[in-house]
This record gives C-alpha cells, sequence and structure tokens, in this order.
C-alpha cells in the first residue's frame, strides 16, 4: 500500500486534526521527525502505536517539550507522540491522598486541583510550569524538595503504559501500600520513555506545609559551604538545602536552606539553623519569600545556561568536587554556576560558554573520577553538536555501571525491536 | 532429586556444618510463618560469605537444580516454601554489617543482618533504619529486600524501597550484580528498584547499601479510645484531612485489645470498641500544637478518652502491645490466620464492615490489628481446626474479604508478599497483559525460572500439599 | 503408641508456638550455627515431631535438642508465651531413655559427680591443686587446654568458710531469707555465698543457713534426669522450708531460675510449693531492700554480661545496674549482646564444648570491643566459662561476680 505524503498513517488512528507533520522545532537533538501526533485517550495511543509496529516505525513521546534535551541523541525519530491533549486529573481523592492523572497534565495543572485541599505533590522539576506528569517520570527529575520528599519514583503508585506494540501494561495500583507483583513502575522512572509510552499515572500525594521559611548564608568558598551546609543538615532535617554560586562575578556562594511545616516549627528550624551559622561566624539572613526561592532555585541550572552538568557523589565529597569542577571549568575557558543538593550529594554546574570540544574535554577528565568513587557525571543539558561531541567519551550518560546488561536485557525484553526513543538512553539503548 | 555426589560438593564450597540434607534436620524447614502450606526441601546450603553464596548458585546453575532463598522464615506468604525447588539457600550466616558511614549515612550489610541490628548498630548516632515491620527483631534485611517490607512507621516514612539504594544481586547463573550503591542517581534503569519486592526470584540479594534515618527528635504517642470502629475510622479521615502525617496511626478494635491487656497489661481499655495508637514524632517545636489538634479531632469523632504516653516507658509499652499483639492472639483460640489487604483509607469503615459480616456469614471470630493510616488492614481469624468444617470456612472468609479489598480499590496485598499464599488473587488485580509484562521482566533476570520458582507469578503449577492450616502468626 | 497418649508433654503446649520466628535471633544456637533445627522454632518443630510419633529420637534429633543450652533467651522474646523452658525440660528425660548407653553412662556420671557433695570432693580434688594459680594459667594457655582454662578460673583453694547457720542484720529487720549455698556454687565460690550473707545482713536481713543443704536439681534435670531431680528437690525442701523465711536466695542464677520452678516440679509438696513462691534473686533483693552508699571506690569500667538464668529465667536486669552504678568511681559501659550466653549453661560447656566453644569466642569479642576492665556476671558458671576464656586468651580483663564487687565496695569482702 503506497502512502501519499498528505494522509499520513495516523489519520485514522487519531483523525486529521491530531496529526501535523514535523517542523524543525520537532527536532531532538538535531534529529527529525516525521510526525507528530496527539492521541487524545489510552486506545488512541495504542492504536498510534499499533501502526507504528506495523510500519515499523520509531516513537518518542513528548509531554510539553521542555525536556526533551536530556539523553543521548536518537537514533531515529520518525514519531513523535504527544501527549499534550492527555492532560486530565481521573481521579483525586483528598482524603486518600492518591491522585491518579494522565501523562499530559502539567505538574502545575496538577498542583491547583491538589491545592484546593491543602495538599501537593511535592516534585520541582526545573520548569515545572512546562512539564508534565509524563515528563517528570521519564526523567525523574527533581529540584531542591527532593531532599526531603524524595523523587517521582517515591511517590509513583501506580502506572499505566503502551508498549511499542500497542499493549496496555498496568503496574502497582492505586492505594498507598501494595507489594502484590514486581513493581514495574520503577522500570519507567528515568527510562526517558525507553520502555514504554506513559499514559497515567497514580501518586501518593502530601499535605501542603502552611508555612516555609528559609535562611540564607553567604560562604567564601564551595567547601566552606558544604562543610557548613553538612552540619546545617545534621542541625535539623531540612526540608531544602542548596548551595548556590550563580551571581553575577564574582559570584558570591551561598548556603541556603529551607525549613516547612506549621509556623513555630518553621520558626524554631530557622532559628536553630541560624545557631550553626553563627556558631561557625557565619553570616546569615532570613530569606522572606522561601516558596518562591526554592522555585527560582529549582529553575536556575536550566535557566543560566546551555549546557548543565549533573555530578552525583556522597554528601561529604560535595565540597571538594565542588572546587574540583571549577578548576576543570575554568581551564577549559568556562565561568562555570553552581547548584548543589548536599543532602542527596547532586552537584549541577552550568557553563554558558561551552563550546563542543571544551565539553568532550571536560566530560574526558572529569567523568571518571567520579566513575571510580561510584558516582556519576551526566550532561544534563547541552546542544546537539555538543553532545555529538561526547559520543567519545561516553555520551551524555557515561558508564551506567554492571548492571548495563540487564538492562539491555530489560530494553530487548520490552522494546524487541527498538523502536521506543532508540539511542536516547544508557549504552546506547 | 539431587544429582549424586551433590551435598559432598557443597560441604566442599561451605564447609562441612554448612549443608543440612538429613531428612529429621531438614523437617524444620517445610515452612516458614506461613504454615497452611508445607514442604521439606531436599537440602539446605548455608554460605558464610557472599562469595560463597555465589559459588554455591554457580553449582546450582551448572547442575540444573533450581533454589529457594531463605532469610529469617518470617515471611507470611509461603515465600520460602520449596515448589519444584530442592535446595534451599539460607542467609542466616550472612552476619555482617560491612560498613557504616555516619556522615553520609550509609550502611552496607549482608543478606542476613536482622532488621533491628542496623538501627542498633547506628542508634549513638542519632540514627536508625526507618522500615521498621514488627518482625523487625528477627527478619533479615535479605528478607525485607525481597518483601519490599513496611511497618507502623511507613505512614510517614515508607517502606523498604524507599531506603535501600544498592543491593549485590546473585543472579541464578551465580553471576554477582551491583546494582546501584551509595551515592544515588547511577544512570540508567531502576533495577535496584524492580529487585526490591521481587521475593526472590530475580536472584539471590546477598548485601544492600541501606539508608538511614534521623531518630526523630521528639515523640507523642497517644492512645485514642473510641466506642467502635466506626467512630475510630472517622478519627483516621479527620487527622489525615488536616494535614497532620502521623509517623503512625494503628488501630486495634475491641476483640484484639482484651486479647493485648491480658498478656502485657499495658493498661488498655478492655471494655472498648476500638482504640487508635497514634504518634506523631518531628522537631519538638512543632509537636504541641498537633498533639493538640489530634486529641480535639478524636474527641470530635468521638473518643471517650485520649491517653498520652507521659515518657519513652509508657510509649515502649504500649508498641510493645501493638507490635506483639499478634503473638496475644494465641491466646484466644488455639489457630488462627492473618488476612494482609490493602484498601484506600477512605473504605476502611467499609471493608470493616464486610469483613463482620463475611464473619457472622461464616459463624467465625475475627479480630482486627492494622496500619488504619494506610488502609493496610490485618484481620485475624480465629478458629479451631479440631472442629469440621472450620478450616474451609476460614480460607473462604480469607477469599472474600481479599475480594472485597479489590472491589473496593485496594490490594491484596500491602506488606505480605504473594508467595504462594495470594498467587490465585493476581488475576483479579492485573490483566493477562501486565501479568505478561512481569513474566517477561522475570525472564530478563531468569530465563530458565531457576530462583524461587512458582512464586509471585501464577503458572499452571498447583501447590504442594492440601491446605491444612495450622496456627499461624501474623504481623 | 494411641495417638492420645503423651509422649512427655501436653501437645497444647507445643501447639502454642505460631511458627512466627520471633525468637531465632534471641537463640545462641541459632545466632552461631544459623540452622533452624538449632532455633527455638525448629526444636519446638522437633519436640511436636517427637511428641506426635512423626520422628523418632534419632541421634540427629537428640543432637539438635542437646546444642539447647536451656538459657530461655526464646521465651523472652516470643510474644506468644511460648513456655520453652518447661518444653525442653519435659523432652529431655524423653530424649535421655533413647540415648545410647554409653553417652547415657557418661552423662550420668557427670550427674552424680557434680551433684553429691561427697562424691563431687573426691573426684575434683586434683582440680584444687590447680585451681587459681598464676602457673596454671599459663600452663593453660601453652596447652590451649580448656579443662585447665577452668580449673585456673577457680578461685584459689582455701577451704571452705563455714557460716553460721543464722546471721542477724546490722540495721533494723527488714525481713528473713534461706541462703542456699548450692553445690558447685559454693563449693567453687564460697567467698560470694560468704559475701551476700554479709550483704543481706547489711541491708537488714535476717540471714538464716541451713547446714548440709545439697543440691537443688537443677544439674541433674538439665542432663535429663528428672527423677534424681526430683528427689533432689523433695530433700532439699524438706530440709530447708520455713515458715518465717520471706525469701530463698541463692548466688547461683541458675538455682535461681530453677526454684522457681519448684511449685510445679513438685505439686503435691506445700514445701517446694513455699520455695517456689518466694525464690528471689538475691541482687534484686538488695536493689528493692536499699542499701547504705558503698564507700570504697573501684576506679573501673564495669561491663554486665546478663547470665541467662538471671535475665531470661527470672526476668532481672537492672538491679545489679543499679548497685554496680553506686559505687564511687565505677563507670558502667555497654557490652554487646549482653544477653548472649556465654556458653557456659549448666553443663553445656562439658557435654557440647564445640558449640560452647563458639559462643565463648563471640562473647570474648564482643568484651574486647567493650573496652571494659571489668565483667560483672552474677553466676558462677558464666564467671567460670568467660574467666577461663579470658585466661586462655591473655585478656587483661577481671571477670567478677557483682556480689564480690559489691561487697568490696562496702567493706565487707577482702
Ligand atoms: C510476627 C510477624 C510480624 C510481621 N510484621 C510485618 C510487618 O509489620 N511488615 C511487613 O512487611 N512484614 C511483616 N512480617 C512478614 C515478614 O517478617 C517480612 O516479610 C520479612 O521481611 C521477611 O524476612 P525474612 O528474613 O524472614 O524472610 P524469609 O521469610 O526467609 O523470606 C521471605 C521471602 O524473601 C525471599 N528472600 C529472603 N532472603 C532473600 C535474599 N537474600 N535474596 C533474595 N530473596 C530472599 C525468600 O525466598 C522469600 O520469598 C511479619 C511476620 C511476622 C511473623
Ligand atoms: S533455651 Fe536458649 S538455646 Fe535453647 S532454644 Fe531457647 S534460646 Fe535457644
Ligand atoms: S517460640 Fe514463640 S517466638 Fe518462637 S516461633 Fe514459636 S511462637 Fe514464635
Amino acid at each position: 500500500m503506497s502512502q501519499s505524503l498528505r494522509t499520513s498513517p495516523f489519520e485514522e488512528a487519531v483523525g486529521a486534526e491530531y496529526v501535523a507533520e514535523a517542523t524543525a522545532g520537532d527536532a531532538i537533538d538535531g534529529v527529525a521527525p516525521r510526525w507528530v501526533v496527539e492521541p487524545g485517550s489510552v486506545k488512541e495511543v495504542v492504536e498510534v502505536l499499533k501502526v507504528a509496529h506495523q510500519r515499523d516505525l520509531t516513537v518518542i513521546g513528548r509531554g510539553l517539550g521542555r525536556h526533551l534535551t536530556l539523553g543521548n541523541p536518537p537514533r531515529r525519530a520518525d514519531v513523535i507522540v504527544s501527549l499534550g491533549r492527555m492532560n486530565r486529573v481521573l481521579a483525586y481523592e483528598p482524603a486518600d491522598m492518591t491522585v491518579r492523572v494522565q501523562a499530559g497534565c502539567s505538574l502545575v495543572a496538577l498542583g491547583s486541583a491538589l491545592h484546593e485541599n491543602d495538599q501537593w505533590l511535592p516534585l520541582d522539576p526545573p520548569r515545572a510550569p512546562r512539564t508534565t506528569i509524563g515528563g517528570v517520570l521519564a526523567t525523574n527529575l527533581a529540584g531542591p524538595l527532593r531532599a526531603s520528599q524524595g523523587t517521582a519514583r517515591d511517590l509513583l503508585i501506580g502506572i499505566r503504559t503502551v508498549g511499542p506494540d500497542g499493549t496496555v501494561v498496568s503496574g502497582g495500583g492505586k492505594v498507598v501500600k501494595n507489594v502484590a507483583g514486581y513493581d514495574l513502575p520503577k522500570a519507567h522512572v528515568g527510562a526517558l520513555g525507553t520502555l514504554g509510552i506513559i499514559v497515567d499515572a497514580t501518586f501518593k500525594v502530601r499535605p501542603r506545609p502552611q508555612h516555609e521559611g528559609a535562611l540564607e548564608i553567604s560562604c567564601s568558598d564551595g567547601a566552606y559551604a558544604a562543610g557548613l551546609a553538612l552540619e546545617l543538615r545534621d542541625t535539623c532535617e531540612p526540608f531544602w538545602l542548596q548551595i548556590a554560586n550563580d551571581g553575577a562575578p564574582p559570584k558570591p556562594w551561598r548556603v541556603i536552606v529551607g525549613a516547612g511545616g506549621r509556623h513555630e516549627e518553621v520558626v524554631a528550624a530557622v532559628e536553630s539553623y541560624r545557631a550553626t551559622a553563627e556558631a561557625r561566624g557565619a553570616l546569615s539572613r532570613t530569606v522572606p519569600n522561601a516558596a518562591e526561592v526554592r522555585r527560582d532555585l529549582a529553575d536556575a541550572s536550566a535557566q543560566l545556561a546551555h549546557v548543565v552538568l549533573k555530578a552525583a557523589t556522597l554528601a561529604t565529597r560535595v565540597g571538594a568536587w565542588l572546587d574540583v569542577l571549577e578548576t576543570a571549568a575554568v581551564r577549559v575557558g568556562a565561568t562555570p554556576r553552581f547548584h548543589a543538593d548536599l543532602v542527596c550529594g547532586v552537584i549541577r554546574m552550568s557553563i554558558d560558554s561551552g563550546s563542543a570540544e571544551n565539553l568532550g574535554e571536560l566530560v574526558a577528565e572529569l567523568r571518571p573520577r567520579f566513575e571510580d568513587e561510584g558516582g556519576s557525571l551526566i550532561v544534563e543539558r547541552a546542544t546537539s553538536t555538543q553532545k555529538e561531541g561526547l559520543s567519545e567519551v561516553g555520551g551524555v550518560w557515561g558508564d551506567p555501571g554492571p548492571g548495563l546488561s540487564l538492562m539491555r536485557g530489560l530494553k530487548e525484553a520490552f522494546d524487541p525491536a527498538g523502536r521506543l526513543a532508540p539511542g536516547r538512553y544508557v549504552g546506547g539503548l | 532429586m539431587l544429582p549424586p555426589g551433590f551435598a559432598q560438593r557443597m560441604r566442599g564450597l561451605v564447609g562441612t556444618d554448612g549443608v543440612v540434607d538429613r531428612p529429621e534436620s531438614l523437617l524444620v524447614y517445610e515452612c516458614d510463618g506461613y504454615t497452611l502450606e508445607r514442604a521439606a526441601p531436599e537440602a539446605v546450603v548455608l554460605p558464610r560469605t557472599p562469595a560463597e553464596v555465589a559459588q554455591v548458585i554457580r553449582a546450582l546453575w551448572k547442575d540444573g537444580v533450581p533454589f529457594v532463598p531463605r532469610g529469617a522464615g518470617t515471611g507470611l506468604s509461603g515465600g520460602t516454601l520449596p515448589v519444584e525447588a530442592p535446595v534451599m539457600v539460607c542467609t542466616s550466616r550472612l552476619q555482617k554489617i560491612e560498613s557504616i558511614d555516619i556522615a553520609n549515612r550509609r550502611v552496607v550489610a549482608q543478606a542476613g543482618v536482622v532488621n533491628l541490628w542496623v538501627s542498633r548498630a547506628v542508634k549513638d548516632a542519632g540514627l536508625h533504619f526507618a522500615p521498621d515491620p514488627s518482625s523487625q527483631n528477627a527478619c533479615t534485611i535479605g528478607g525485607n529486600v525481597a518483601e519490599n517490607s513496611g511497618g507502623p512507621h511507613t505512614l510517614k516514612y515508607g517502606v523498604t524501597t524507599n531506603h535501600v539504594l544498592g543491593l549485590e544481586l546473585v543472579l541464578p547463573t551465580g553471576e554477582v550484580v551491583q546494582l546501584g550503591g551509595p551515592v544515588e542517581d547511577r544512570p540508567g534503569y531502576d533495577l535496584t528498584g524492580l529487585v526490591v519486592g521481587s521475593e526472590g526470584t530475580l536472584g539471590l540479594v546477598t548485601r544492600a547499601t541501606l539508608r538511614l534515618t534521623r531518630v526523630p527528635e521528639s515523640y507523642r504517642t497517644f492512645l485514642a479510645v473510641f466506642d467502635s470502629v466506626a467512630d475510630a475510622s472517622e478519627a483516621v479521615s479527620g487527622i489525615i484531612a488536616s494535614g497532620i502525617i502521623p509517623a503512625a496511626l494503628e488501630m486495634m478494635d475491641g476483640l484484639i485489645l482484651r486479647a493485648v491487656e491480658d498478656a502485657f497489661h499495658a493498661g488498655l481499655p478492655v471494655d472498648a470498641g476500638a482504640v487508635l495508637l497514634i504518634e506523631l514524632d518531628g522537631p519538638e517545636a512543632g509537636l504541641p500544637s498537633q498533639s493538640e489538634e489530634v486529641r480535639e479531632l478524636c474527641k470530635a469523632q468521638g473518643a471517650v478518652e485520649v491517653r498520652t504516653a507521659r515518657d519513652d516507658a509508657e510509649r515502649t509499652l504500649l508498641w510493645k502491645a501493638r507490635k506483639r499483639a499478634f503473638g496475644a492472639v494465641g491466646r484466644l483460640a488455639p489457630n488462627y490466620c492473618t488476612q494482609d489487604g490493602v484498601v484506600p483509607r477512605t473504605q476502611v469503615p467499609e471493608i470493616l464492615r464486610r469483613i463482620s459480616a463475611t464473619a457472622e456469614k461464616h459463624s467465625l471470630r475475627i479480630g482486627n490489628v492494622f496500619h488504619a493510616g494506610d488502609g493496610n488492614i490485618h484481620p485475624i481469624i480465629l478458629f479451631d481446626e479440631r472442629n469440621a468444617g472450620e478450616v474451609e470456612r476460614v480460607l473462604a472468609a480469607g477469599t472474600e474479604i481479599l475480594e472485597a479489598c479489590v472491589a473496593l480499590g485496594g490490594s491484596v496485598t500491602g506488606e505480605h508478599g504473594i508467595g504462594v499464599e495470594k498467587i490465585a488473587q493476581m488475576p483479579l488485580l492485573f490483566s493477562p497483559e501486565d501479568l505478561h509484562a512481569m513474566a517477561t521482566l522475570r525472564s530478563v533476570f531468569d530465563p530458565q525460572r531457576r530462583a524461587n520458582p512458582h512464586k509471585l507469578l501464577p503458572d499452571s503449577k498447583v501447590c504442594v500439599e492440601a491446605r491444612a492450616p495450622r496456627r499461624q502468626a501474623a504481623m | 503408641m494411641a495417638d492420645s497418649d503423651v509422649r512427655f508433654v501436653e501437645i497444647e503446649k507445643l501447639l502454642s508456638c505460631v511458627h512466627c520466628g520471633l525468637c531465632l535471633p534471641s537463640c545462641p544456637t541459632y545466632l552461631e550455627l544459623g540452622t533452624e533445627a538449632d532455633s527455638p522454632r525448629g526444636r519446638i518443630l522437633l519436640m511436636r515431631a517427637l511428641e506426635e510419633g512423626r520422628l523418632r529420637p534419632t541421634p540427629e534429633v537428640t543432637r539438635h535438642l542437646d546444642s539447647c543450652l536451656g538459657c530461655r533467651a526464646c521465651e523472652t522474646a516470643c510474644p506468644s508465651g511460648v513456655p520453652y523452658g518447661s518444653l525442653i525440660e519435659a523432652a529431655r528425660p524423653f530424649v535421655e531413655e533413647h540415648r545410647p548407653p554409653v553417652a547415657r553412662f557418661l552423662r550420668w556420671l557427670l550427674d552424680s559427680v557434680l551433684t553429691q557433695p561427697t562424691v563431687r570432693n573426691v573426684a575434683t580434688a586434683p582440680l584444687r591443686l590447680l585451681a587459681g594459680k598464676p602457673w596454671t594459667a599459663r600452663f593453660a594457655r601453652a596447652t590451649s587446654l580448656s579443662l585447665l582454662g577452668y580449673a585456673a578460673a577457680l578461685p584459689e583453694w582455701r577451704g571452705v568458710t563455714p557460716l553460721p547457720p543464722v546471721i542477724e542484720p546490722d540495721r533494723e529487720l527488714r525481713g528473713t531469707a534461706v541462703l542456699l549455698t548450692g553445690c558447685v556454687a559454693h563449693s567453687s565460690f564460697p567467698q560470694t555465698t560468704v559475701s551476700i550473707a554479709r550483704l543481706l545482713a547489711r541491708a537488714g536481713v535476717r540471714v538464716l543457713i541451713p547446714p548440709d543443704q545439697g543440691c537443688c536439681g537443677a544439674l541433674s534435670l538439665h542432663l535429663g534426669n528428672d527423677t534424681r531431680s526430683r528427689d533432689l528437690a523433695l530433700r532439699l525442701s524438706r530440709h530447708v522450708s520455713e515458715d518465717e523465711a520471706d525469701w530463698y536466695v541463692t548466688t547461683a542464677a541458675g538455682c535461681g531460675a530453677h526454684l522457681r520452678e519448684y511449685g510445679t516440679l513438685l505439686p503435691n509438696d506445700s514445701g517446694a510449693a513455699n520455695i517456689g513462691a518466694k525464690a528471689r534473686d538475691p541482687l534484686d533483693l538488695l536493689a528493692e531492700l536499699g542499701l547504705p552508699a558503698p564507700q570504697r571506690p573501684l576506679k573501673a569500667k564495669i561491663a554486665m554480661h546478663d547470665p541467662c538464668h538471671l535475665l531470661h529465667g527470672q526476668g532481672v536486669k537492672n538491679a545489679p545496674r543499679e548497685l554496680l552504678r553506686q559505687i564511687p568511681g565505677a563507670e558502667l559501659v555497654e557490652l554487646a549482646e549482653a544477653e548472649i550466653c556465654c556458653g557456659s549453661a549448666g553443663t553445656y560447656n562439658l557435654t557440647e564444648p564445640g558449640t560452647a566453644g563458639r559462643l565463648l569466642t563471640r562473647k570474648l569479642a564482643d568484651i574486647r570491643a567493650s573496652g571494659a576492665d571489668i565483667i560483672a556476671a552474677a553466676n558462677p558458671g558464666c564467671l567460670l566459662q568467660i574467666r577461663s576464656g579470658a585466661i586462655l586468651q591473655n585478656m587483661p580483663v577481671q571477670i567478677a561476680h557483682p556480689i564480690d564487687l559489691l561487697a568490696r565496695a562496702h567493706g565487707l569482702g577482702d
């Protein structure tokens, strides 16, 4: 059967108005897809994937498209399945503190539904307003709140996905505690859509803190900031705790620690942080609009630059690594800015002037040192040319560790023909 | 049948006293905490180190012999029952806590380390391992990982999977893989997360890297007394709706109360319809106002009395009464059997109503002691196996209760796992496609089904011995 | 045997075990061996299988029951109130009957030697020469002979101090105690008996010490000789049961725990019932009655080992700690696994040297890690076992009965 350029194979599946030929803006890391389809229901997603299956087309899921910079350039991208129309909250039971939501629903839309009952889904990836549930799950991106609330992995209790041949698979359930069967939802968290297209998900939600407060402490350098942050962590469990070095030169280092809860709790926590800082002779100031500052910090790294490196290490090593990263970045002529979450051992370095070569050089130098310590260094954001320059040094991900052959097995088992976002994930999966 | 010379070869790997193969000594491995089905293995192997585990499993692979992992055998779903797996590999000698990193809040423990030992080892640093199953002074880290165990404090702190960062897994081939580790965010699929809760069907876990949590600064522990379970359930909803997340929210009904009081003399009100054991924890500053609110909320839902534990001793006594409630139930009837189901929290009153209807229908006594905050119910069915037909009624009642849980949007197990016990209920929860996906996952790790075969996923295999209920422990 | 017949214990008692496994890590032999058949739950299942006739008392079965220390740590841990101690005690005589004749004879011999004062004195005479001598310790180390280690661990032989039949209180009378001088305990550690008598008097207790008491029968029962055990108990109760006594005390925790069972052991004997009801650990009693503040300082780090028969047999844990804490200069430090048996367990170290040795090694490692200068253990068996191990390993730690430490602090000892 010949296919004219005018009618796409997906029209029957989703209706003509929801199939578009891809434009330059739809390219993923320079790889241009042919179609963008927007199914409006699980059934339509199934139909789309069946068609793709029959025609051996590769499929990439997309939410609002804000996080497609994560991952290696795909080997092929025929169809983008945009979940933007599947944006409804399916079931919200405040008293059960659970919510079931379609993958295309944005975090903000969900947030406002939950807000009515003083609840929230405490996930704050960068660009939360333009991030969908599917996106936050596929990338497992998190922000400052991760220090106390965990990531999507910890909040997800059920998931529904569509496999490459159109099979709908559910895992987990809709109750907060459930150990029936394998924990399939975990497979999809952070998997970049390489095992299935996420169509809806069920989360446990939490009460929103009545108050937030924060204290900011200026520091002389990164190592000092990390040392102080460690002490703050041990003072009183922080709601969030960030080390930042992101202003205009001379880029002062700061530690910002957040507290959340009842008014008196917040006051007491902030006071105890202040006491810890003062004991070290550090200057501190109360941050007036803590929640806003927290949101800004979540966005900061992504907003600052086109290149973001994310390093993972242990809390006690954060200080030393900040030093190493800074020196290395300066050496290749970049001006680095940092945001680090000490509790989780995550450092984000944003660099503005990264060329393809110096990014490769930087990664080549630093990555093995992190990996030797059991940590990792990934390139969270970069231009497609820069990513190409990384192919020699392990791509954006680096070495996924000794689990790679099992990961490959998993991919082959769930996507035998390799048609879901091929090449974007670790080890070329 | 084991291949010839098997025991001898195994002894060469694990030492002469590391293999149990005399029938008398094997008999004691015929069941774990789930005693309704029984079958003894043909041999039990007790490796002393993770490296020996790998050697043993490699040898089993070569011999083509399937195996069952076993920790302390406190499991309540028959996960350690040998079903076409003649060899049991037991982790009871893997007792070492290998490293403790206080500053980074990490511990690496071998699989046979008892849950409570971890917390004990880091107590002086003000830390603990948060998952605290009621069996915590006996169950092993390996078993916790396999079952993704929970406990009374999971409402606020989550279950095992939220506190496990890395695993060393011996695949059925004997190959050893390190998954995750002390540093978070290793790129790649969350294999650690998939192995947690896999009930030993993906391989044998030899080591786990655990996250430690700070021991809360302060506690407030309350005992709220109600005339009926309905009132108590309403209070649970009220507390949750108020935005307070208690560290624990446990319910005991009248039947259980009386048994517990008989056993522990904790000063529980024996004529009450139900009590809630409520615990708030966290920084001291937030507790007075939350406590006040909790007390008011309970009173508003008809609490006859709200007692506050005055000191640590009283708190300990209340918890002891709760955690050992099941043991105490042994005093009420010669036999009992426990179910583990989950319903959405709002359905707790409804499921309790259905449970009592079920009890009436089958002329059985059923008590309830459970994690009300999570909607995780544990009905305890009392019976006497010597009464004709009673066992059948017990089994029927258990099934009805689980079906009711599913009908109300819940699950057939919140923490005890599927094992062999609940395989038949899996299709109630999952479609054939879902189950197929699970089987696919399994085949990635264990294509030949050598690790703990015929567990967790329904297959054609029917169970060993006819169901013959005896006394059974519970959570 | 017809099904309704009871072989050695009513099946109901065995049925009270719900197979939950919560007792496993409290059991020293399970901890050390990791085998289910050497755990409380496993042994209960074996006993049940024996009782039901599912199993015969083969050497393999007997081996697992023999390896039980009788420490009753499992009873403390069990939420279902399984009376493990009485189960194993009921099983022992049954097992004994089925033992091969030679093994039975050896155990009978041991029982006879230990429980009959005259025989014991003759049999242990050579030990006395070796007892407590520094050269014995050196010799023991050189030869690694554990028996020599035990000899070196005994206090130097100075003869048994005869105690008067009555010791009047130093203070206003608080009550009357009968002091049982035990068989092995008193002859091995006579000083401790003197110490407790004086301490009790200081606390206001009138102490009665009936002469020629004989053995309480605990060891015989442990060796499976229930007839002899009952005879000894009967003899003792005839001999020492006193209406005016408020308490019966002994420095051996093993005997103390056994005395509490007298009522059940001899259900028809009012004297035995009297003793059973009034048996009391002397440290527990002292802690309750209170002592004047001790004057003599003892600058040392002291760690408590909890003898099984004190902790699990009698539920005493805090009393000795409270008392020792009052000694000026004394610092109490934690001993990891303080509640785990040292391997002594009555005659266990003699009948099951392998497992006993492993448990001792474990205990010594914990002691080393504790950094204590003195280990206090309120039971002669534990004292001997731990001390002999410390001697063999040349550890610079002192092992003492808390009663002796207290007596010294009160200026009553030597
Ligand atoms: C009185 C009582 C109270 C309980 N309370 C709770 C509770 O509050 N919450 C709760 O969640 N559970 C509870 N349980 C259930 C049980 O204690 C837990 O499931 C526990 O985690 C099992 O640990 P275990 O070491 O005894 O494992 P086992 O019973 O020996 O094994 C359980 C399963 O894990 C597998 N397994 C064991 N070790 C490994 C390993 N190293 N690698 C791979 N697989 C392995 C086995 O094959 C089996 O399938 C309770 C049980 C009892 C008896
Ligand atoms: S008495 Fe001691 S050794 Fe015997 S089963 Fe109980 S805990 Fe184990
Ligand atoms: S003895 Fe007690 S603790 Fe041990 S398994 Fe039996 S019921 Fe459980």
